[in-house]
């Protein structure tokens, strides 16, 4: 067994790291929400609201095209020397809802990125193209086009490049070699994970921020870029409505939120002639439900996805430090596709990294019981199972709703589908994990313990009820709720992100997905952005030597 | 609207003959259907000012938990020397403060039912109210609490989850995992 123990990295000094945003005020054209109290209008080629993957992918193309940009932002200015590693502190002030959030029925918890280059700054990296059965469904039942794999690969590789994504190329941590060991000793199906790093210390806080800038997250590749190209950023401050008169967009109505994320009261009216959402799932629709924008057949929010994430939890006899290390490098496909695309719901296996406070929340129980599984911390692995969502007649995702304050809520009623999906995903994670040589297994589920073998945790796991609460699920990835497609009955906006009604409002996010895609979304968005938004520069701005 | 349980004019331990009917109905209605908590108590009323030194937890938030966080955390609140009940409801206050105000609304109508002795017994198996109870008793009474399913067991989590996640977030509760930290950067 190879030794991938890893040192204690709480001696680690991280010091003399450049930070792209480094007197980003003097440089660039930023505006502070918290400090506008005066109502004020700008004017703008586009305005794009929110900065994350889809947002900053179009951000550097259409403003390096020449158009005059204004960013949104609803999240503070971070960047790499504010990043302190403290679990609190990224919750607090870079995730939706201090990462609270969760499903209507409190079933599902959801972890979202809400800060300058969105949740491109606390994700695990993963790079994955879109698997071609997702594209192909796309194609033939929602009559997406110009989607289809062979059309969509230059793009990919196009932000590859841009985003250095590569095959993890160091040995794993301890706690993604279980894929490994798992995987062979059954005869599964496993790979390197490529990863949007460069120049990666392999140290495991890529959901705090990354604190050494060698994650390729948007906020140190394509929006620097858009503000060296004269963009503007204006951060704190949440798009609240678009103002229209059903048929087009001639302004956003802006709220600049204080450091304790309130209204300081004044309005910015931000003048465009064309507008791009990206405030990715949930908050896109919610954007558009708030606006009242026109939504004939009532598609607004609907199907929106999650790849609902079950989990379980091994002891090895060894230390595992599952903090530290590149959070994913390994995968198993075995089971994405294995029933068919639309068959009983497939899952992708990974690992994910644990801190205290989120393993805290994922393991539960109270009391004794609670404080024995914490203090197992450095001694636990964690696999999880990312169920594909969204391409079986039973299984039609969640609605986004609006609270009476307008904030948005995700109703996600757990289908038998989806329960049958989560019983057999957790099956597949505590054989694997048994596989791998694990001692004890225990799957995420309230009423299970620990099994001392795979022969006892399947008998076990027979009695256990698959029901929502008794399950532990989580998700980090929202997709959908503005689906995209030429079916007019189903899709809020165009094959390439337009919006049916309004004629100037785009859509490029993760939200235009049809379905979920069965893989981790990152780089869907950003090659379906690049495409989409190169194509609305070539009808803004055409190259003079193109036109 | 009134369809929870209506506390205006009654004992804040008490509950009106009216009130605990509904909350039977909406109770059962909520043990079916998995619903959250919204629906259940419209209709509460509630204070709205933080307890002084909180930014969000009310006095009545604030001595509702603070007998239920040493049981809550285990031998977590001990691991840190020098700890009390009230860091960690000052952790959680902290917690909250990245919440959603409807998100927070939910749980302050969660505690504010919890005030009330009927609503304990349904969700917890048990009318003592928390302070009255006894750190053994406690325990039995989460025990019997976490068994239950449905509204029960969301409100056990919605209450619980956030307090663990809240108090291991801390530094110094982090450490007491044997999690050795984060590496050094220097920022705040
Ligand atoms: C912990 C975690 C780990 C992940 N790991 C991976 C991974 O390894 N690989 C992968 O592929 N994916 C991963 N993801 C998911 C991936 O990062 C997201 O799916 C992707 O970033 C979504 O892109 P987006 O453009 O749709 O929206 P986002 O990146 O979420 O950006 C939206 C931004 O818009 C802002 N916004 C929203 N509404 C408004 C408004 N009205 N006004 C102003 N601003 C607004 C938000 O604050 C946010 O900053 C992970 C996610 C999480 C949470
Ligand atoms: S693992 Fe690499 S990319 Fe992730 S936080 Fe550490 S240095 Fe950054």
């Amino acid at each position: 067994m190879p030794d991938l123990s890893m040192p204690d990295l709480s001696k680690l000094e991280i010091r003399n790291i450049r930070d792209p945003w480094e007197n980003a005020d003097q440089r660039w054209q930023v505006i502070d929400g918290a400090q506008q109290t005066r109502d004020r209008t700008l004017e703008a080629d586009v305005v794009i609201i929110g900065t994350g993957a889809g947002g900053g992918v179009s951000a550097e193309i259409l403003s390096q095209r020449g158009l005059k940009v204004i960013l949104v932002e609803a999240g503070r200015l971070r960047s790499s020397r504010d990043f302190n590693l403290d679990e609190g502190d990224a919750y607090r002030h870079l995730y939706q809802e201090g990462a609270l959030r969760a499903t209507k029925d409190g079933a599902i918890t959801i972890l979202q990125g809400r800060t300058v280059g969105g949740t491109t700054v606390v994700n695990w990296t993963s790079s994955f193209r879109t698997p071609e059965q997702t594209l192909d469904f796309w194609q033939r039942q929602y009559g997406v086009q110009g989607t289809g794999r062979s059309a969509l690969n230059p793009w990919f590789e196009r932000m590859e490049k841009r985003l250095g994504v590569h095959p993890w190329q160091m040995p794993p941590n301890a706690n993604n070699d279980i894929i490994k060991r798992g995987c062979e000793a059954l005869g599964w199906d496993w790979s390197v994970i490529p990863r949007n790093v460069s120049g990666c210390w392999n140290i495991g806080y890529c959901g705090m921020g990354c604190p050494t800038n060698a994650k390729q997250s948007m906020l140190v590749t394509t929006l620097p870029a858009a503000m060296e190209a004269g963009a503007t950023l204006i951060h704190s401050a949440q798009a609240h409505r678009l103002i229209h008169d059903g048929g087009k967009v001639s302004a956003v109505e802006v709220r600049p939120l204080d450091q304790h994320k309130q209204p300081t009261g004044a309005t910015l009216t931000l003048k465009a002639a064309t507008v791009i959402a990206a405030g990715g799932g949930i908050q896109t629709p919610a954007l558009l439900m708030r606006s009242e924008a026109p939504d004939p057949n009532g598609r607004v929010g609907k199907r929106t996805f999650l790849h609902v994430t079950s989990f379980a939890f091994g002891h090895y006899g060894r230390d595992i430090a599952p903090f530290y290390g590149a959070p994913q490098s390994l995968h198993s496909d075995q089971f994405t596709f294995a029933e068919g695309v639309a068959g009983p719901a497939g899952y992708k296996l990974e690992m994910m990294p644990l801190h205290p406070g989120l393993t805290a929340a994922l393991l539960g129980s109270v009391g004794e019981e609670a404080r024995q599984r914490i203090t197992e911390l450095p001694r636990t692995a964690a696999s999880i199972a990312l169920l594909r969502d969204g391409f079986h007649d039973d299984s039609v995702g969640g609605t986004v709703e609006l609270r009476d304050n307008g904030e948005p809520v995700l109703d996600y009623p757990l289908s038998d589908y989806l329960l049958d999906g989560a019983r057999r995903s957790l099956h597949s994670q505590v054989e694997m994990q048994f596989a791998a040589g694990a001692e004890r297994v225990r799957p995420g589920h309230i009423r299970a313990p620990y099994y001392p073998s795979w022969k006892a945790a399947r008998q076990g796991m027979k009695d256990l009820a698959y029901q929502p609460l008794e399950v532990a699920l989580g998700s980090a990835h929202v997709m959908g709720g503005c689906a995209m497609g030429e079916d007019e009955q189903h899709c809020v906006v165009d094959s390439h992100g337009r919006h049916r009604q309004l004629e100037n409002l785009y859509v490029f996010d993760g939200s235009v997905f049809p379905t979920s895609l069965g893989v981790n979304p990152q780089l869907t968005i950003y090659g379906l952005s690049a495409r989409n938004a190169s194509a609305l520069a070539d009808r803004l701005k055409p190259v003079a030597n193109n036109a | 609207m009134d369809q929870g349980i209506d506390r205006r004019g009654a004992d804040r331990r008490g509950i009106g003959r009216r009130g605990f009917l509904k909350l039977g109905f909406w109770g059962s209605a909520a043990l079916a259907s998995g619903a959250a908590l919204t629906p259940l108590l419209t209709g509460c009323s509630r204070s709205d000012t933080p307890a002084a030194g909180f930014a969000h937890l009310r006095d009545n938030d604030v001595s509702l938990l603070r007998p239920l966080v040493k049981p809550v955390l285990g031998g977590g609140l001990a691991a840190v020397p020098g700890a009390t009940a009230d860091d960690a409801l000052h952790a959680f206050d902290r917690l909250l403060e990245g919440g959603y105000a409807g998100t927070r609304d939910q749980l302050f109508q969660l505690m504010d039912l919890l005030q009330l002795g009927a609503a304990r017994w349904w969700l917890t198996g048990t009318w003592a109210a928390f302070a009255d109870q006894s750190d053994t008793e406690l325990a039995a009474t989460l025990a019997q609490w976490q068994s239950k399913e449905g509204f029960a067991q969301l409100a056990f989590k919605g209450l619980t989850q956030p307090l663990g996640m809240a108090w291991y977030v801390t530094p110094e509760a982090a450490l007491s995992t044997g999690y050795p930290g984060p590496p050094r950067t220097g920022n705040v």
